[in-house]
């Protein structure tokens, strides 16, 4: 989600009303702005949440969208009529077809008569920044130059050449920062494109935008360079500055709609600014989505117009008597066109938005326009019933009853490190558990961001242990239990893994031993239902040997528990927890517990 | 309860009693007195002597020998000096036989052998060995001394009580040597008596009964209760000082956990699970992302590692599931039922299969649209451990908790919505205050969030939610409107439990274990 910068005079200026600080917190609701706490009375910082709405992401879509509601009646074309009727063409840009594998499309506009100011200068570079960063993926799929325009001579070309090649090297604009490995008078020579990207800080910034080895190049009639898109303008022609009043502006990338969409945007803006679009077409020498022969600023028609039935505001929203007057009027406030078509609107979002996918985008659209306060609260009208998942219930009753015997609960991260789960556990890499507690392998993450969050626990001992080994100023005894979730791998099962809810608990005192551990888990096992168990005696290298067994149901070799005293690597050993007290522990599967457990449990 | 001295332990009292003669007296011995044991009169006489009732008058070092293992062997088997003056009154006269002793060292008897010979026990002549008259009562002295030692505690014996000749010949060259036969350990003895404010303290105690700790049976069957009462009265308790019994109990933010989750039971939600890991494509195609999203980058999401792991079965992928991938498929493509325009690009159907760590609740939401047994009108809840592609820091756990649901209803708008998400403010949140806001998610439109007024943290964000985008729910055959909601409850539990990182929420990062659990304020 962008956040921008805005200044309250500025927005003033555009919405064409002074805004008070108080009102700026509904009006910023039309937008789905946030204001940020570092937001001064005057100095804004507004987070954009709408990700489907790049218009919004800049000072003058936020004002647009507020001056069209305060003024209630205005829809789009009144103001924005060059979408659809565009004036005499300023130029042209000829595609040459060496950008097509590279970075194949491109779309500009002039904008006359706006004589740029600080302010506007600002808010441009603010949006040019904020569209090449989230929506053009930093550049990759979308990037803007803007140039002065009165020096400039059409037709424009458009042409990839390698990177090494001198015959495009020019004068690129130097960063604000000059660096010190670079000479000052290398920055009044040209540079190849090759060398940008390896010296130019820009260039080395926005490298990754670039793959493979060749350079798109924009380039004038006389041979001058505008700019290398999408790393950086020449200083020649693409330093714009307060006082020019003829800008052209050019957005490149490699999805032709993002690429109008982006240079609609941007012709609103600058119309809002005062400026006169004229439009620039575009002559490619392959076939594109819309042709070779394109236009700018386009009507882009698909993703703007709806027909919505009355019925469709009504039972989304739940408002039954909604009536079409209504409907229209908050539609039109949102600076929508609005015709009638029987019992259906017709809605026509302005060409700098390309969210209408479906009716619902629109039903939204008049609520927020109404504004959600309008729309009173209903309370739910059905009956239904409330019910625990059947795991949940069962891990409730183990909790209530380890609770019961004096266990002090803990929840812990599943998220873990494959060192806690085996090597802490003195397991040794390649370990074969034949039973789940653990098995053989567990459930890792591809990309690891940090080594200490790399793999699902796959048993719930290690993050008692855990516990404990932070444990040593607390009085004894230690009594901790966990219920909680572990991924078990299963390459047979769907998803490769099975979730199992678990119930562990560890004993930590002076006297903790074997026995006291098998007699809560028996207590527990009874508890659950289970009057049949078996304990079979078996090694374990978490366990001190002859201090371990398996618990196992009738008719089952599979084991879904188990019960020892850990041994003492785990607990003070090289690899282990760096406890010193003795601790014996269970860990049992409660999933064997559920099926007609209500029916089994012990009155 | 006034009182003009502060109120004395038991054994401190008893020492007072003890001590009040006024002479000095060393631990052990008031410990005889009070019938108390060393150690516990060392406590309570710091005790006092912070309280000015006792002073040290003097200490003493004494010296305690402690026998080494040689020292012990030598208690067992005598002195090699013994067995040399032994093996001649045998008859023995060979120099080298009478250094040949079993269970001496042989360097041991070399050394004896010139002691004896110096000291004039034994006369060699032409290689003959003989006794002289010299008399060997300071040899079996020192023998003696070394069986007493042998026979003593560890705490061995009074150096300066042991025979002259044996602390001549036996005290310890350097410490720890190795052939040395004793060691020495100092030890301080200290005296106390009572200052003077000790003796009136102890004063006002003579004849004043000591108060009796506890109530017992023999007092209620005898009454003897009434005359204590009426005099001494039962020693009162330290009452700020009570011991903390360790009991069970539950985590603290489990408990909060738990306090939501009946909250929405109560309000007739049913509950949804599911599995940790999860396929891209319940996790977000159903939801309506588009796979180009940037929120479905290497960034933002967990992959299962590769290998078989990495991605669902396909074999084990059912006619159902399969038919969910190609109706939700033709909902990214503009082609769906919902008559949704769509995303406009080609939707991938091996990404479908590839397996993530869950990255929001929704994804249950979403798996719970496509099951037959789905109830309309139904009210689902799900409490899903959710996992993101974060840093961790204060702000940020390795996983943590979404919870979150479904409303399917006929009878249900994005009206009923903003009632339920009040009801939400009010039961689970505790607010009076609450608003709604214009919200985005990908998966809802109308989308809102809801603020409260929580009492400690003004405003904040409770939760978003929405009614579900047609296509979320048009592809699984759900006709009907279906709102969905999130809370976000973290901060409010954070208060709740009193910590400013999110991180200790759980249990394995809590400072200090069990001690912080315990420490915690109860939610």
């Amino acid at each position: 989600m962008p956040t921008i910068d805005v200044s309250l005079s500025d927005l003033s200026g555009l919405v064409g009303t002074r805004l008070a600080p108080a009102d700026v917190e509904r009006h910023l609701t039309l937008v789905k702005g946030e204001r940020k706490r570092a937001s001064g009375d005057e100095d804004l910082r507004v987070e954009l949440q709408d990700t489907n709405r790049p218009d919004l992401w800049c000072v003058e879509g936020i004002a647009r969208q507020i001056r069209f509601w305060l003024a209630r009646k205005k829809d789009w074309r009144a103001e924005y009529g060059f979408f659809e009727s565009p004036g005499a063409l300023a130029g042209t840009i000829e595609v040459d077809a060496s950008v097509e594998s590279v970075r194949p499309y491109v779309a500009g506009l002039v904008a006359r008569g706006w004589k740029v100011d600080d302010a506007g200068l600002r808010a441009f570079i603010q949006t040019q920044e904020t569209l090449c960063r989230n929506f053009g993926r930093k550049r990759a799929t979308v990037a803007i130059g803007v140039y002065d325009g009165a020096r400039l001579r059409f037709p424009v070309r458009y042409e990839a050449v390698p990177q090494e090649s001198r015959t495009r090297a020019f004068v690129p604009l130097p960063p604000t920062d000059l660096p010190a490995g670079v000479a000052p008078e290398r920055w009044k020579g040209p540079w190849t494109p090759a060398e940008i990207l390896r010296d130019h800080p820009t260039g080395r910034e926005y490298a990754a935008a670039l793959p493979g080895d060749r350079a798109p190049i924009l380039v004038d009639a006389a041979s001058v360079v505008l700019s290398f898109p999408p790393i950086i303008n020449s200083a020649t022609l693409g330093r714009v500055e307060p006082g020019m009043d003829d800008l052209f502006v050019e957005v490149t990338g490699t999805v032709l709609d993002h690429v109008l969409l982006t240079a609609n945007i941007l012709a609103a803006n600058l119309r809002d600014r005062g400026a006169a679009i004229h439009p620039v077409t575009t002559l490619y020498p392959f076939d594109t989505p819309r042709g070779r022969e394109v236009a700018t600023p386009h009507p882009l028609p698909e993703k703007r117009l709806l027909s919505v039935g009355l019925e469709r505001f009504r039972t989304v929203l739940g408002e039954p008597a909604l009536g079409a007057d209504d409907v229209r009027a908050n539609l039109r406030a949102y600076g929508l066109a609005v015709s009638d078509e029987g019992d259906r609107v017709r809605v026509e979002a302005p060409p700098w938005r390309s969210d209408y996918l479906h009716e619902v985008d629109a039903v939204e659209d008049f609520a927020i326009s109404r504004g959600y306060e309008s729309f009173p609260a209903r309370m739910p009208e059905e009956f239904t019933v409330g019910r625990l998942a059947s795991s949940t219930d069962l891990a409730d009753r183990a909790r209530d009853r380890l609770i019961g015997y004096g266990f002090e609960e803990a929840i812990t991260n599943i998220l873990t490190e494959e060192r806690l789960l085996r090597a802490a556990m003195n397991l040794a890499e390649g370990f074969s558990g034949a039973s789940r507690f653990p098995g053989r392998e567990m459930v890792r993450i591809a990309n690891v961001m940090n080594a200490s969050y790399a793999c699902l626990r796959d048993w719930l001992l290690p993050s008692l242990l855990e516990v404990e080994s932070h444990s040593a100023g607390a009085v004894y005894p230690h009594r901790i239990f966990e219920a909680g979730e572990v991924a078990v791998p299963d390459p047979s099962a769907p998803l490769r893994s099975q979730t199992e809810q678990r119930v562990a608990g560890l004993v930590a005192h002076e006297l903790a031993s074997f026995t006291e551990a098998q007699a809560y888990l028996n207590l527990l096992l009874r508890h659950l239902g289970a009057m049949d168990y078996i304990l079979v005696p078996a090694e374990h290298p978490t366990f001190l040997p002859g201090r371990f067994a398996l618990v196992q149901l009738p008719g089952s070799k599979d084991a879904v528990g188990v019960v020892g005293e850990l041994h003492p690597e785990v607990l003070a050993g090289e690899q282990g927890f760096g406890i010193r007290v003795p601790c014996s522990a269970f860990e049992l599967a409660l999933a064997p517990f559920g099926g007609g457990g209500a029916s089994r449990r012990p009155s | 309860m006034a009182s003009e001295a502060p109120i004395l332990s038991p054994h401190e009292v008893r020492i007072l009693q003890a001590a009040i003669h006024g002479n000095e007296s060393t631990i052990e011995a008031i410990a005889g007195d009070a019938g108390l044991d060393p150690a516990q009169v060392r406590s309570a006489i710091e005790s006092l002597k912070a309280r000015e009732y006792v002073e040290l008058t003097r200490e003493e070092t004494l010296r305690r020998a402690v026998a080494t293992d040689l020292g012990r062997r030598f208690a067992e088997i005598g002195t090699p000096e013994l067995a040399i003056l032994a093996k001649v009154a045998a008859g023995e006269t060979q120099v080298a036989a009478c250094q040949d002793v079993p269970g001496h060292d042989r360097r041991a008897l070399g050394t004896a052998f010139g002691f004896l010979k110096k000291e004039g026990y034994l006369e060699v002549q032409n290689g003959r060995v003989a006794r002289s008259s010299r008399d060997e009562a300071d040899l079996s002295g020192a023998a003696d001394a070394f069986r007493r030692l042998g026979a003593a505690s560890d705490e061995g014996l009074d150096w300066e009580d042991l025979p002259e000749f044996f602390r001549a010949q036996y005290q310890p060259k350097k410490r720890g040597s190795s052939d040395a036969a004793v060691e020495l350990r100092e030890t301080v003895t200290r005296w106390y008596r009572l200052t003077p404010s000790g003796v009136a303290a102890a004063s006002a105690l003579e004849g004043a009964r000591e108060a009796p700790a506890e109530l017992t049976r023999e007092m209620l069957r005898s009454g003897e209760w009434r005359e204590i009462l009426a005099t001494t009265g039962f020693r009162p308790y330290k009452i700020a000082e009570a011991p903390i019994p360790v009991v069970g109990r539950r985590d603290p933010y489990r408990e909060f956990l738990d306090g939501v989750k009946r909250k929405l039971l109560a309000l007739g939600f049913e509950e949804m699970t599911g599995s940790l890991v999860e396929t891209e494509f319940w996790d977000m195609d159903a939801l309506f992302l588009p796979q180009f999203h940037p929120a479905r980058e290497i960034h933002d999401v967990y992959f299962v590692a590769d290998g078989e792991g990495g991605y669902a079965s396909q074999s084990e992928v059912g006619a159902a599931e399969r038919a969910s991938i190609e109706a939700v498929a033709r909902e990214h493509e503009g082609r769906g039922v919902s008559d949704s325009r769509g995303w406009g690009y080609e939707f991938d159907r091996d990404r479908t299969r590839r397996l993530v760590l869950r990255s929001q609740g929704t994804v249950l939401s979403a798996r719970w649209l496509a099951r037959p047994d789905l109830k309309n009108p139904g009210k689902y809840f799900a409490m899903a451990r959710c996992f993101r592609y974060d840093t961790v820091d204060a702000t940020h756990a390795p996983d943590f908790f979404q919870i979150e649901g479904i409303v399917v209803s006929e009878h249900t708008s994005f009206r009923h919505l903003l009632g339920l998400l009040e009801l939400f403010a009010i039961e689970i949140a505790g607010a009076k205050e609450l608003r709604f806001l214009p919200a985005y998610f990908p998966f809802t439109e109308p989308s809102v969030e809801i603020h409260v007024e929580h009492p400690q943290l003004g405003w904040m964000e409770l939760g978003g939610a929405g009614v579900f985008r047609p296509e979320v729910t048009r592809p699984h055959g759900v006709e009907t409107p279906v709102i969905a909601w999130g809370l976000g409850l973290d901060r409010m539990a954070m208060i709740a439990l009193g910590i400013g990182d999110i991180r200790e929420l759980f249990s394995n990062n809590v400072p200090a274990g069990l001690q912080s659990l315990r420490d915690r304020r109860a939610c």
